[in-house]
């Protein structure tokens, strides 16, 4: 929020529109830090119920590469600090040119599934809200939904690279 | 554009923010109102600086041929970058947008310093006298600051060194909203 507007505003003044929407984020700064120290405690418990569902839907993704579902959670503790991060400065450009285009370029380039990706966010997501109050959720969710929505948007490998889906549901 | 914050945001990248980053911002993100209503109070006096700034350097300084009116208008022009720059709590742009391109121009145009300074002196006070105690706490570090680039033996040298600056490696020691 306060991060692009002063990037707007190098050669103006801010508008009464930019200023009440800063006003209005302000207001809610004590509520975001309250949020992103909740979902940070409860990372571990996200992440490995997650994974488990997550490791149930795809069984033969291990075999792929090696540590493929130890770089996963890695990679999803990453995702939940930005998105945590971006929440608290409120702005999801950061998240652009900092993480999700350069990321979806990585998940193009080892043969991720936009299925594949679609399932880790909505488990991501299913798994969040379980973990953390309704309040921080709230919160944190236009986020997540900003990086899944990026992240989702890769086309299908000609020779996908996560192995046989099982059906068990957990789709966005 | 680099600021103090976007070094946070990026330093911190795929880590959680630490209990310092967090506190540095939500101090800083505290103040926005106040530099936020300071902005539009300055705002409001804009399309009048030049004119009044002029007013009161021929007032104050009748003899002086340097102060015209381009003159005048270019000076009430540095008021954007001071105001971004406080709207940033961020010092160094005053000093790479300004301090910079000021002293290569007088060097340049042989100009002489002192009376550059006056005239910025003016424009702060034409500035200071719309705005409430608070506001003008919030905006002087980066007047002083641009002062005290182009003119390193006046008055505002002083009152730099005697009281730590209200930015840069510091938070910013205004009233919070």
């Amino acid at each position: 929020m306060i991060h692009t507007l002063l990037r707007k505003c190098i050669d103006r003044y801010p508008t009464k529109t930019e200023i009440s929407q800063v006003e209005e984020y302000v207001a809610t700064v004590p509520k975001r830090i309250a949020a992103l120290q909740e979902l940070k405690a409860a990372q571990d418990k996200i992440i490995q119920d997650m994974f488990a569902e997550y490791q149930k839907l795809y069984p033969k993704f291990h075999t792929f590469r090696p540590y493929a579902w130890a770089k996963a959670m890695r990679d999803v503790g990453m995702t939940m600090a930005l998105c945590a991060n971006a929440m608290f400065i409120g702005e999801t450009d950061i998240l652009d040119e900092t993480w999700t285009i350069w990321f979806r370029s990585i998940m193009k380039s080892v043969h991720m599934t936009p299925q594949f990706l679609r399932d880790n966010y909505a488990l991501m997501d299913k798994h969040m809200r379980r973990h953390i109050s309704p309040e921080a959720y709230g919160l944190i969710k236009p986020y997540l939904d900003h990086i899944a929505d990026v992240m989702c948007a890769i086309p299908e490998p000609i020779r996908p690279e996560v192995g046989e889906r099982r059906p068990v549901g957990a789709t966005r | 554009m680099k600021t103090w914050l976007s070094d946070i945001i990026h330093q911190a990248n795929e880590r959680y923010f630490t209990p310092e980053e967090m506190a540095r911002m939500q101090e800083y993100f505290s103040t926005m109102p106040l530099r936020l209503q300071t902005a539009s109070a300055i705002e409001r006096a804009d399309p009048v600086l030049g004119r009044e700034v002029l007013a009161e350097l021929k007032k104050q300084y009748p003899d002086r041929q340097l102060y015209s009116r381009p003159f005048a208008n270019d000076i009430a022009a540095l008021v954007p970058v001071l105001v971004h720059a406080m709207l940033a709590d961020e010092v160094q742009f005053v000093r790479r947008r300004l301090v910079d391109h000021f002293q290569a121009m007088m060097t340049n145009l042989e100009m002489p310093m002192t009376e550059v300074a006056d005239a910025i002196r003016v424009l702060r006070e034409v500035i200071f006298r719309r705005l409430s105690a608070a506001q003008t706490s919030v905006i002087e570090p980066f007047f002083n600051a641009l002062l005290v680039g182009i003119d390193p033996n006046g008055p505002e040298k002083l009152a730099a060194s005697s009281s730590e600056p209200a930015h840069e490696d510091s938070p910013p020691e205004v009233a919070t909203v």
